[in-house]
Order: C-alpha cells, then sequence, then structure tokens
C-alpha cells in the first residue's frame, strides 16, 4: 500500500510539473503581451492596453513616450516620429491614473534612453481624486523581475487570451502596429450626432462649486508629473492639452464647474511654464475645433485628423503657452465658454 | 504572503525541502529550519509585527516559569495578551476612532488566544511547560496556523516535535497532505472567491436587492466564509501534515448541525473549544444554575463576537448565536422530538441569517439586506449580481461553445451554488477523508485539474477573510 501511495505522490506532483509546463510554454510560444519577443509591426492582435503597452516599452527602440489616457489613443506614432524626426513609441492606458503612468515611465528609463515625453494632460484626470483613481496595471510586466513572471505564465485570464490571439492571428485578424488602439476605425464615428448622442447631458445642479473645489487634487496629480520633471531634467516634455469639446463645456456649466476648472487650469499651468524643460501646449482654446462637433465621437474624443494636426503643430512649437500669453488665452477661452449658447448646440 | 499566491508555494517548497532534508539527519537541525521559516513568514506582514509577537511569547515563554499552579501570574499573563489585543485591534472602535493602531501584527487573534490557552494548560497542569525557547516560538509562529489557525495547544503540539514522525512523512502522508493541501486551494479560490463575487455585488448595492437575490447574496455568504475558512485550515492541515505534524480538526461539516449548539461543535472547533476550557468554565459553566448556565453562555458568544471583529455588528452576531444556544437550552431535549430535516431547516436558515450581520459593513447594511429579503418581490435575478463572476471560463465558454454563450452567466450561477451546496451538506469532508484517502487514477487526475485550475486563477485578488483576525 505504501507503494502505492508514493506512485500516487510522485505521479501527482509529476503530472502537475508537466501542466504547468505545457502552460507556460503555450503563453511564452504565443506571448500575447510580448514579454518575450517581438512586435511583429506588419500585425498583431491589439485588445489589452494596459498589458500589451509593457511589451511596447520593453521591445521597440523609441528615444520618444508619447503617453496618455484614451485621448492619446488616437494617434499613431509614425506622426510623432516624422514630426520630431524621431523614434516613438504610443503609451496609452484608458482612464488611466497618474500612478499607472508613473509605473510605465519609470519602466521606459529602464529600457531605453528617453529624450522626449509628449503627454496629454487631460483637465479631467488632473481634477480627478487620486485615491478614485484606476490602479489596475499588471506591475508584474512592468519591471525586470524574472520571479513575478509567474502570474503571466500561469494565469488562466493570460492563456484564454494566448487561445484567443492564436484564433484571431489564424483568421487574420490582425492589425499593424500603427494603428493599434485607434479611435478611428469601421466602428467609431466622428461626426455632430455621433458626439451629441453619446453626450448624457447632466441636469442642472443649480450650484456652484467653490473655485478650488478640484485643486487640492491637481497637487496631487500634478505631484506625481512634476516628479518626472525633477528627475530627468535630460528629458523634453512636452504636455498637451487637448481639446475637449463645446459639450465638455456645457458640462461644466450645467454642474457648476467652470470656474473651479478654470482655477485649477491656471493653477497647472503656473506650476509648469517655470520648468525649462518643460512645454505647454494648449489646443483647449482652439474654438475653431472645439465648436466643429464633427471632430469628435463624444464630448471629448476627437478624430485622428485633429491629433495628426496637434502632433504637427506640436513640434512646430505651435499652440505653446508661455509666462507671456498664458493668462490671455485662458481668459480668452474663459470669456468664450461662459458667454456661449448652449441651447444652440442642441437645436 | 497568501497561501494562494506564488511566492507563498515558492517558499513552501524551498522550507519543506530544507526542514526535510536537514530534519531526517537531526531532528534539532529541522526545528531550526521550520522556526526560522515560520519568523520569515511572519516578517513578511511586517517587521513591527513580528517584534510585537516574538516579545509577547518571549512574556508568556519567561513568565510561564511560575505559571504552575498560580493563579496570579495567569492572571497577569491573560491581561497582558488581552491588553495587547484590545491595543492593536480595539482601540479605533474603543475610542470611537480617536486612536487607531499603526499597524496589526498577523494573526493576532488566533496568536493571543492559543498563547492563553498554552497558560491555562501549564497553570492547570494539563501540559507540561515547553523549556525549549526555539520549540515554543515554533509552536507560537508555526507558520500554517499562523495567520488564520487552528488554535494549537501544548499538549497536542509539543509531543509531536518529539515523535519519530517529525520530518518524516510517510508516502501516505504525503498522499494525504496533497489530497488537502488541493482541495483545500479549490474551496478557497474556485468556491470562495467565486461566491465572494455575488456577496460583493451585492453588498455594495443592498438596496437593489429583490427577494430571490438577497437570498442568493445571504445563501452565498454562508458558502463563501465555510469554503474560505474550511479551504484554509485543508491546506494548513495538508501543509503541516508534509513536515509530519498534526493538526486539531477545525470543520466537521457544520451546515449539516441540527441545533446551533450543534453547529458549534463542528464550526471552528478549535475556537469553541477555547471558549469553552478558557471563558465557560472558569465562569462557572453549567454548575452555577440555570440563569448562571445562560448568562455564561451569553458572554462566550459576546467574546467571540468581539474576537471577530471590532464592530456592532460582530458583536450582535455573537449575541445571536448565544441567545439561540440559550433557547435552546431552555427547551431542552423537547427539539429533539422534532423531524431532523425541519431541525437542520431551522438552524441553516438562523445560521444564514445571523451570517449577514458578519458580513455587513454596518446595521443599515444588514437591514437593507433583509428588506429586500422580505420584499417578497419574486423577480428573476439580474445578470449585475454575477459580474466579474467567472470572467475567463465564460470567455472561453463564448469562443469555443457559442450557442452556449446567451446562457453562460446562468449555467455558471447553478453550477456553483450546485456545486457549494453538494460539497457542504456531504457528509465526508477533506480532513475527515485524510486518513482513509485511497489512491487511484481518477483522483489523481481529478486533483491535478484541481490543482491547475486553482493555480492559474492565482492572478485574481483572493484575500482569506479569517486571515483578518
Amino acid at each position: 500500500m505504501e507503494k502505492s501511495y508514493r506512485r500516487f505522490a510522485v505521479g501527482l506532483l509529476m503530472a502537475l510539473a508537466l501542466l504547468f509546463l505545457v502552460c507556460a510554454a503555450i503563453v511564452i510560444r504565443i506571448d500575447p503581451f510580448f514579454h518575450y519577443r517581438e512586435v511583429d509591426p506588419e500585425g498583431e492582435v491589439w485588445f489589452e492596453e494596459r498589458y500589451q503597452m509593457a511589451g511596447l516599452l520593453r521591445t521597440q527602440d523609441y528615444e520618444t513616450i508619447l503617453m496618455g489616457t484614451s485621448l492619446a489613443a488616437n494617434y499613431r506614432a509614425g506622426w510623432v516620429d516624422e514630426a520630431f524626426d524621431t523614434s516613438a513609441v504610443k503609451i496609452t492606458f484608458p482612464n488611466g491614473g497618474l500612478h499607472e503612468f508613473d509605473v510605465a515611465l519609470n519602466y521606459a528609463y529602464t529600457q531605453q534612453d528617453v529624450k522626449r515625453l509628449v503627454f496629454g494632460l487631460d483637465p479631467n484626470i488632473l481634477a480627478r481624486n487620486p485615491a478614485e483613481a484606476p490602479d489596475e496595471l499588471p506591475e508584474y510586466l512592468y519591471d525586470n523581475n524574472p520571479f513575478n513572471d509567474a502570474h503571466y505564465l500561469w494565469s488562466k485570464s493570460v492563456l484564454t487570451r494566448s487561445v484567443y490571439v492564436a484564433m484571431e492571428k489564424a483568421k487574420g485578424n490582425t492589425e499593424p502596429l500603427q494603428d493599434a488602439f485607434l479611435w478611428d476605425s469601421e466602428t467609431v464615428f466622428f461626426s455632430r450626432n455621433t458626439a451629441i448622442g453619446s453626450y448624457p447631458r447632466p441636469e442642472e445642479r443649480g450650484t456652484v462649486a467653490s473655485d478650488d473645489a478640484f485643486l487640492g487634487y491637481c497637487e496631487e496629480n500634478l505631484a506625481v508629473v512634476e516628479s518626472w520633471i525633477a528627475e530627468h531634467p535630460e528629458t523634453e516634455f512636452h504636455f498637451y492639452l487637448s481639446p475637449y469639446s463645446i459639450l465638455f463645456w456645457d458640462k461644466m456649466d450645467r454642474q457648476g464647474e467652470t470656474e473651479a476648472m478654470f482655477t485649477m487650469l491656471y493653477y497647472a499651468v503656473e506650476k509648469l511654464l517655470p520648468y525649462e524643460n518643460v512645454s505647454v501646449h494648449c489646443f483647449l482654446t482652439d474654438t475653431d475645433i472645439i465648436t466643429n462637433l464633427d471632430n469628435y465621437t463624444d464630448h471629448i474624443h476627437v478624430s485622428g485628423e485633429i491629433t495628426e494636426f496637434m502632433v504637427g503643430a506640436m513640434a512646430e512649437g505651435s499652440y505653446l503657452l508661455t509666462q507671456e500669453n498664458y493668462r490671455a488665452q485662458l481668459e480668452a477661452l474663459h470669456d468664450y465658454v461662459v458667454n456661449y449658447d448652449y441651447e444652440s448646440i442642441f437645436q | 504572503m497568501n497561501f494562494q499566491s506564488f511566492s507563498f508555494w515558492g517558499f513552501f517548497f524551498v522550507t519543506v525541502a530544507l526542514a526535510l532534508l536537514v530534519g531526517r539527519k537531526s531532528r534539532s537541525g529541522g526545528k531550526w529550519v521550520l522556526c526560522a521559516a515560520s519568523l520569515f513568514f511572519c516578517l513578511q506582514a511586517g517587521w513591527q509585527g513580528l517584534c510585537v509577537l516574538i516579545v509577547s511569547a518571549a512574556v508568556t515563554f519567561f513568565a510561564s516559569r511560575a505559571l504552575c499552579g498560580s493563579k496570579t501570574t495567569l492572571t497577569a499573563l491573560v491581561v497582558y495578551h488581552a491588553l495587547v489585543l484590545c491595543g492593536f485591534k480595539y482601540i479605533a472602535f474603543l475610542t470611537g476612532g480617536a486612536w487607531s493602531a499603526p499597524f496589526v501584527p498577523l494573526g493576532l487573534s488566533f496568536f493571543t488566544f492559543q498563547q492563553i490557552r498554552y497558560c491555562k494548560e501549564i497553570y492547570e497542569g494539563s501540559a507540561t511547560r515547553e523549556e525549549n525557547f526555539r520549540d515554543f516560538i515554533l509552536f507560537s509562529f508555526f507558520f500554517p496556523t499562523l495567520s488564520s489557525g487552528p488554535i494549537t495547544n501544548a499538549r497536542g503540539f509539543f509531543p509531536q516535535l518529539l515523535e519519530n514522525t517529525l520530518f518524516r512523512p510517510t508516502a501516505q502522508d504525503v498522499s494525504a497532505a496533497l489530497y488537502a493541501i488541493i482541495l483545500g486551494c479549490g474551496k478557497k479560490v474556485l468556491l470562495a472567491d467565486s461566491f465572494g463575487v455575488i456577496v460583493n455585488n451585492g453588498f455594495a448595492n443592498p438596496a437593489r436587492l429583490t427577494a430571490i437575490e438577497a437570498a442568493m447574496v445571504i445563501l452565498a455568504y454562508t458558502l463563501q466564509l465555510y469554503f474560505d475558512f474550511s479551504g484554509y485550515c485543508d491546506m494548513a492541515t495538508g501543509l503541516a501534515r508534509l513536515f509530519g505534524i498534526r493538526l486539531p480538526v477545525n470543520f466537521n461539516s457544520p451546515y449539516r448541525a441540527l441545533s446551533v449548539g450543534d453547529f458549534w461543535k463542528r464550526w471552528h472547533m478549535t475556537l469553541t473549544d477555547f471558549l469553552r476550557e478558557c471563558v465557560y468554565f472558569p465562569l462557572g459553566g453549567s454548575r452555577c444554575g440555570a440563569k448562571r448556565a445562560y448568562l455564561n453562555i451569553l458572554i462566550i458568544y459576546l467574546v467571540s463576537g468581539i474576537w471577530h471583529g471590532a464592530g456592532w455588528t460582530f458583536i450582535f452576531w455573537g449575541l445571536l448565536h448565544g441567545a439561540a444556544q440559550v433557547f435552546e437550552r431552555f427547551l431542552g431535549k423537547g427539539t429533539e422530538k422534532l423531524p431532523a430535516i425541519l431541525r437542520w431547516a431551522l438552524t441553516f436558515a438562523f445560521v444564514n441569517c445571523a451570517w449577514v450581520f458578519f458580513r455587513a459593513p454596518d446595521m443599515a447594511t444588514a437591514a437593507a439586506v433583509f428588506k429586500g429579503l422580505f420584499s417578497f418581490e419574486f423577480i428573476k435575478p439580474m445578470p449585475w449580481l454575477a459580474e466579474g463572476l467567472f470572467t475567463s471560463e465564460l470567455e472561453v465558454i463564448r469562443i469555443l461553445f457559442p450557442v452556449l454563450a446567451p446562457h453562460r452567466t446562468i449555467l455558471a450561477v447553478g453550477a456553483l451554488f450546485a456545486a457549494g451546496i453538494a460539497a457542504v451538506l456531504h457528509p465526508r469532508n477533506v480532513i475527515g477523508t485524510m486518513d482513509t484517502f485511497r489512491p487511484t487514477l481518477w483522483r489523481g487526475v481529478l486533483l491535478a485539474a484541481i490543482a491547475l485550475w486553482s493555480a492559474l486563477s492565482f492572478a485574481g485578488i483572493t484575500t482569506f477573510i479569517y486571515a483578518n483576525f
């Protein structure tokens, strides 16, 4: 009987070891998150930004990073390559939190000599309570520690995605790297009707938020950004304020948060402008863009035509805020949005 | 370091390999390895907590020299350990949040009761004082039991350190250990955590619950708690067996109980044993008349409630169980005339309802759950209740079996409850079958499948509920 127990125990342990090896081999072979292999620029299956971006940071050669939330997704890294005469990688996390961007950027610095960061400084993420920001990054992919790769090699979620990737590749459903996570596609449309239809217009609150309503959170969020600047004086930082549409200002107006938002914008700009290696590009103030709702798919996400324009503008040094002009720019925008006839949008 | 993490299993394989390798040649050497590993395990939860526990263990060890027959020393040690526990775990509750401890040592509640139990055993002379500090540290910090029990006692633990079986598990021990570890892990990761999804969704939105949804949430928590805790205990028992150490049984199919008193003879048995030996008997037990016995019962369940958590819901839960047992005692043996199925149903219903207070963050949430239950809105449960349940598995079904895709959620929920209820009502539980376990090919295949599925599920967020104590 002792023999049968011994055979059982040894057999079970060996079977488990074999099964674990097979699981790991499947994941390593397919490698849906590019942890062990190069990205094929001609065609990959793109589906999980937080997981796949680590692989891009690990395997690509780049000296420029274009980074941001979903608002930075509708860019092609190739536009940045051409406009800045550089090699770029696009890193986006939908609704990303600053801690997540911090982890990704720190990892990037361990992989490449990062000379330039182009970062979408969304007013929405500046105003957000840091405690409520998503923190969903699989940090085990954003380090050089091989021991925590166990989370990657032996995970049913990763195995499922490995099977999914293999099946999609077999069907030929791949997209080139340049088109990864673009909003411009056959299923996302940019038009006035789409933008208005996707905008859940809030009820008027009837109260006005205090001017400093967002300042506390902004200060905490900006501290993360400032730490990047302080730790990497050799890096060029291009922060851009994406052109939120006029519908966003309608939302601010109805929620009584317009003044609070402007107070926050002034604060953020005044904090960043003194840094020598920082450029702040403000597209918020382009009233031609923000009032043409055919540029949008909702109240903030803008089409590829505009984002391509923005890349070129940033490389040229346009839309720059300076110590001399930022007040006039923001005041002009303030006057515009405070006096805008929002009801005309919906007629 | 959770049991259901790769880092723990890495730690465990290294520890068991070293301990057995060294222990076979030198029992003392093996104990040093196990002691060091246990302290390392505790260190992962914070060096400050480890220091507190080491100091407390040292206090017990050295003061116990004067313990035998000395009520003063016993009282002083009990007061010391109770104050340490209160200071770290209850200060925020007692001061209304004005003060709070910066950290709580790992397994402090279990550790405290174990130390007090040890003191009582030495005082009464039912166990011999351990002279070797290393062995005492091993007893106090034994890593399979440190965070969530079972609460070991001196006369059960120390003699095993002298046995020839220490660090010499037989093939049957190893097979039984693997059996318990794998099934325990499966209970925790595959069952408890899955029920936890429904529970968390329900308790996050109690006002939305209709009658059937509330019933599902309540039953799900009943099952989650059982699989979480008993799964942990199964794993602890299996882990200890690999070192040649046998732990006390902590669960004996508690949801088959026919009375609340019977439930507590089957649920967290080492806690019940502690409360009886160290609280109920010293208070006089049943020796001072019925009324005093009833009061003593209420006191021990008040202590149980407080021990489980620093909150009014825990206290209320404890008192509910105390009151139920007082009522059962009052009714006497007359209840045994009722049909067993009725007694089981009443007991199960009571335990289910009492667990609501154990889980709810406050009385208002508990009330909202019951309001849903008694709303008599018997409409089909909505999908939000199962959001996040078996996401990977359902994705596989969607891809591989598209014809089942529209029904996959209801199938998953149904399968989960069916498996859970079948497991809790099965007369033979894991610990009970460890020693009669027969190794067959199909059992091996099943265990391998459960082990693989469980390990592949580690990457999600899983915390032992009882590890918070």
